[in-house]
């Protein structure tokens, strides 16, 4: 079943659309948390698509519009990482507890992953961050795309450096005019990510914040596409160390043939059903509710 | 005020938003129509803004998602261009009960625009048309479909295709992976067919036709679109807005309003149905 509704958070009212399994309640509910601007739905329906599987697998979702963004009020979100305020994310909380979990998820894709890191910090009723695709330092290519950090530059260097023995690349490049402005375009922020003097000498505040979730006793999924190369780098020079495969409660997705958005239908589905698959691990109780419909 | 609520049509379940005119109200009130795709969530904003624009003006709104849209049932592909018109007359048919409307206009952008002139077609009780940048030959959204393709293959590093080999599997396989969907062979001979000026013979109520500046080839074929209503004994004006494009990624990460098109359009919408004085 699902339900549009309105909630007050931090002195806003929200919108929100709750997702309730067939059975009634369920003692786990996932928020999800605006892609940066987009509503609710998220990237080509992604937030829709992983929200109706996973009510089908016994969670209650709630997908939020934050301050701004689709249905609810308020200015417009700047263009930046952190546009999204976490404070904000608690009403939300608020609500799926009232609505009888006990359990809270937050989700959230590139932007909504690091205001779902960072409410996580803020709220000790939150005990699971999934995370898809966080930008650890620099923007999404082609969205934020001012400047790349020294990793994302790396990275891109790595991957680039598989591709130049492909004929078809070069035929590409000869043969299309857009290919080879997109190729001067990052060649240009990789030379100047690399030319830095003194590259990525501050700890970024996100990698902080990341690192302490990842120091928590909350479970943590990381989901990255495996095309999504500056993100991925990042993280993996960066918070990489910090996973510790021993610990089932944390979890390193790589998805084939993934971008920053799972565009693919592939990759889509993939990040969604091994998220709802550690999800259903991580908190069992969520799809066998002990609760009844209201 | 918005009130959000799912309303049925032909078997499914489909979403929409009203938001109530205040006072004093004119009313009348204006169905908005969704573009294709992807181009749904780009312009999100634009059209949950110029809702809230309206409705400060004195006019009730309906915004509505098609099967395969946002909050509604299924998923892109399972809709043609013909239920897209066919719901779009299920949301007039519902803004008319569930807002008391003595009129209801609709209101499209980009291939919504064309939903809305084409149920316009089909309804004489629809009293007037808003068009933003509506698709108005088929062949030419195609080709720009099948390059958005093109590119996003380009930038996942994808096996390169050309136009041609696109078509040869919407052929082969009835359908082709577009934008979190398919776009679908029966999909994309009606987007093919649109040939909005000899498709409009009917409407006769006042028609606004808007385009922007950088979309300067548009020109020829509104003025062309506005000659086939005025042709059928609509009044219709076309209003060039200075904006930019508006219905792009990074003009959505930007937050760009088209402004000038929102000024243009009220501006129009209270000359024909002002408020009671």
């Amino acid at each position: 079943m699902e339900r549009p509704l309105f909630f007050p958070s931090n002195g806003h009212r929200l919108f929100g659309i709750l997702h309730r399994p067939e059975t009634g309640r369920s003692s786990t509910a996932i928020v999800f948390l605006n892609a940066g601007p987009q509503n609710h739905t998220g990237p080509q329906r992604i937030y829709v698509e992983a929200a109706r599987r996973f009510t089908a697998g016994g969670f209650t979702c709630l997908r939020v519009d934050l301050p701004g963004v689709g249905e609810s009020e308020g200015p417009f979100p700047e263009n930046n990482l952190d546009c999204h305020d976490p404070a904000n994310v608690r009403g939300a909380v608020d609500l799926v507890l009232a609505e009888g979990a006990e359990t809270v998820v937050l989700l959230g894709l590139c932007v909504g992953a690091r205001v779902a890191a960072r409410a996580a910090l803020l709220d000790p009723r939150v005990q699971t961050v999934v995370s898809w695709s966080a930008p650890i330092i620099s923007g999404a290519p082609d969205i934020i795309a001012e400047a790349i950090s020294h990793a994302a530059a790396r990275g891109q260097i790595r991957h680039w450096s598989k591709r130049l023995l492909q004929p078809s690349r070069w035929m590409r490049y000869a043969t299309s005019h857009e290919a080879r402005a997109e190729a001067v375009v990052k060649v240009r922020h990789v030379a100047a990510a690399l030319l830095q003097r003194s590259p990525d000498q501050t700890v970024p505040r996100f990698v902080t914040e990341m690192g302490k979730l990842l120091g928590s006793s909350r479970g943590v999924f990381v989901a990255y596409g495996e095309r999504d190369i500056g993100p991925r780098a990042e993280f993996e020079d960066h918070l990489g160390s910090l996973l510790h495969p021993e610990r089932p409660d944390r979890h390193l997705l790589l998805v084939p043939g993934g971008d920053h958005t799972y565009a693919a239908l592939a990759a889509r589905d993939r990040v969604i059903e091994e998220t709802l698959a550690w999800l259903s691990r991580r908190h069992p109780g969520g799809s066998t509710s002990s609760y009844t419909a209201a | 005020m918005s009130d959000p609520f799912f309303f049925e049509h032909d078997g499914t379940r489909l979403f929409g938003v009203t938001a109530a005119a205040e006072a004093p109200a004119t009313g009348t009130v204006v169905v908005l129509c969704h573009p294709y795709a992807e181009e749904k969530q780009l312009t999100d904003r634009v059209l949950v803004r110029f809702a809230r624009h309206l409705a400060a003006a004195g006019y009730g709104t309906l915004r509505f998602d098609c099967l395969g849209y946002g909050e509604s049932a299924g998923h892109l592909g399972d809709g043609r261009l013909d239920t897209q018109v066919s719901e779009a007359l299920a949301a007039v048919a519902v803004a008319r009960e569930r807002l008391a409307a003595a009129r209801v206009v609709l209101l499209g952008l980009r291939l919504g625009g064309t939903v809305a002139a084409l149920a316009a077609e089909r309804d004489s009780g629809v009293a007037g048309l808003v068009l933003w940048s509506p698709v108005l030959a088929g062949r030419t959204y195609v080709r720009e479909l099948l390059r958005k393709k093109l590119a996003a293959q380009l930038a996942l590093q994808d096996g390169t295709s050309t136009r041609e080999e696109l078509i040869e599997i919407i052929r082969r396989e009835g359908r082709l992976e577009f934008e979190g969907g398919f776009l679908t062979a029966p999909m994309f001979d009606d987007l093919s067919a649109i040939d909005l000026s000899r498709q409009v013979t009917r409407f006769a109520g006042p028609v606004q036709v808007a385009t922007i500046r950088q979309r300067s080839e548009n020109y020829g074929p509104s003025e062309m679109l506005a000659t086939a209503y005025r042709t059928a004994g609509a009044t219709c004006d076309v209003a060039i807005a200075g904006d930019r494009e508006y219905w792009d990624v990074k003009s959505m990460f930007d937050g760009v309003f088209p402004e000038e098109l929102f000024a243009a359009s009220l501006e129009w919408m209270r000359g024909h149905w002002p408020r009671a004085s």
